[in-house]
């Protein structure tokens, strides 16, 4: 599916709509005035019901640095009054990431969800069937059980814990509302760094005797111990 | 990497085996798959002129006069790498569609509007990656956009190996690349000085037969054509068993 919003405008003001593997995706050309995104959204909201429906969707910038002001106008005037469910904001603008991080956006490109795969159990939590690529971010309230690796590059953030069948080489915090309960197990573990609740690994490598073998990592009398899983 | 050397050397070879071929430089801005291919002196048009109604698609079309059937499209110099949209690189494709059997196209390297525009149009993709911790985050990371994107199938050539090279520091064994990366193996390219050389000549080496390279990039021809080529010793040399990694437990599931 691919609907072009600005087939009746002069393309620069456009917004293009495309069917994704886990939804929608709606890229903003990088050039419009602010006003003319808005009434080209304005538009899409009136002639494309599923908009608002179950599907989720990925806003994509591209290169356009945005406001603090552009992002809250956005939700109150697109996101929230359309019923929106949006997976996640990208932007190629280090400034904006950061303030859509600090705002408590979901960032990053998000996993295609697979049939009958990546779904949330019983207990809350998210089982996901497939590996984490470079760039790829999956951040969930509960537990995250990872069926596959976490590459480098790749972030994997939850309020519980973290257990990642294969190898763990991306960035794992656990524990994300500062819960020191939890724990991060992997398969193997060739991380530099890894997170539990407030506690921040120091600089991790090859030298350590657990690296690339399988290992858990709990938060005990204030510090984060890392063991090798022994089963 | 070796994207626009890559784009080149199957393009040439696709042609020889017969296939009607395009070559687009996607690259806007920073073109050079014309002087890579030597047909920088012909180019008179490019597809943004295409698109515009400048001129017309055929008008466009640089005629390699080495091989039937071989054509370059080439991209503006003189332009910002946003003077395209997506919608417009699918029509531009819609349109080549009916004239080729094989549209190749090179794109720039990143993850910016330029890389998606090139992406867009395309059906499958072919991901460069030399056997480096770097590149191969890289790839990683495209592949990823390209997998968000519905793009398949996503294979991989892996670039610039030097199969009797000790490892050390940064590099990675052929395994481990696909152990990573975890997609289907197109070819490998070893490093070669004659694709230097070519490059300066502005002639693709798979116009003549004899490299290590143009030899690899000739298989990587016959295997996007639909052949299955076996892959030849110095391949398997890098590693044992490394066709076990390719489809591991956690690699593509489908
Ligand atoms: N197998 C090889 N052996 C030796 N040199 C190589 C090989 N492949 C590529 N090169 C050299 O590496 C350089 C970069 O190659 P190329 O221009 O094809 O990369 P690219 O991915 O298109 O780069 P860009 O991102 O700048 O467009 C060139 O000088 C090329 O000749
Ligand atoms: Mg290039």
């Amino acid at each position: 599916m691919s609907y072009a919003a600005n087939s009746r405008n002069s393309p620069e003001e456009g917004i293009i709509l495309k069917g994704t593997g886990y939804g929608l995706r709606m890229i903003f050309s990088e050039d419009p005035p602010e006003e003319e995104l808005f009434s080209s959204l304005r538009r899409l909201s009136a002639e494309v019901p599923v908009l608002s429906g179950n599907l989720g969707v990925v806003l994509d910038f591209q290169g356009r640095p945005l406001t603090r002001a552009f992002i809250l106008r956005l939700l109150s005037e697109f996101v929230w009054p359309g019923n929106i469910r949006v997976l996640s904001w990208i932007c190629l603008d280090g400034e904006t990431m950061n303030n859509l991080r600090s705002m408590g956006a979901a960032t990053g490109e998000p996993v295609p969800e697979r049939t009958g795969r990546g779904e949330k159990s019983a207990s809350g939590s998210l089982i996901l069937h497939r590996s984490l690529r470079s760039g790829q971010r999956v951040e969930h309230d509960g537990d995250i059980l990872i069926i596959g690796h976490v590459n480098d590059g790749a972030e994997v953030f939850a309020s519980g814990s973290i257990c990642v069948w294969g190898r763990l080489k991306g960035t794992a915090h656990a524990g994300l509302d500062g819960g020191e309960e939890h724990t991060v197990v992997a398969g193997l573990f060739e991380a530099a760094q890894v997170r539990l609740g407030s506690k921040v690994s120091a600089s991790l490598g090859s030298g350590m005797e657990w690296w690339g073998k399988p290992v858990i990592i709990t938060c005990e009398n204030n510090s984060l111990i890392v063991r090798e899983l022994q089963l | 990497m070796g994207k626009t050397t890559t784009t080149s050397n199957i393009a040439v070879a696709l042609a020889r085996g017969g296939h009607r071929v395009v070559a687009v430089d996607a690259d806007i801005g920073l073109r050079n798959l014309d002087v890579i291919m030597g047909l920088e002196n012909r180019v008179v048009y490019n597809f943004i002129d295409v698109l515009e109604g400048t001129c017309r698609l055929h008008q466009a079309l640089v005629r390699d006069k080495r091989v039937e059937n071989l054509f370059l499209l080439p991209a503006a110099q003189t332009r910002t790498k946003d003077a395209v949209n997506s919608a417009q690189m699918e029509e531009l494709c819609a349109m080549l569609r009916k004239e080729f059997d094989f549209i190749l196209l090179d794109s720039p390297a990143g993850i910016e509007s330029g890389f998606r525009n090139a992406a867009v149009g395309a059906d499958e993709a072919i991901v460069i990656a030399t056997p480096e911790v770097s590149s191969v985050r890289d790839a990683d990371r495209i592949i990823g956009l390209l997998e968000s994107m519905g793009k398949t199938p996503i294979r991989l050539v892996i670039n610039r190996l030097r199969p009797n090279l000790v490892r050390q520091g940064d590099m990675l064994e052929v395994s481990d690349v696909l152990d990573i990366l975890a997609i289907d193996l197109l070819g490998i390219v070893p490093e070669d000085d004659s694709v230097v050389k070519a490059s300066n000549r502005g002639e693709p080496l798979t116009f003549t037969d004899t490299s290590p390279a143009s030899k690899a990039f000739q298989r990587i021809a016959l295997r996007i054509a639909g052949e299955d080529v076996p892959f030849p010793k110095f391949d398997e040399d890098r590693s044992s068993g490394f066709f076990a990694a390719l489809r591991k437990f956690f690699g593509r599931t489908e």
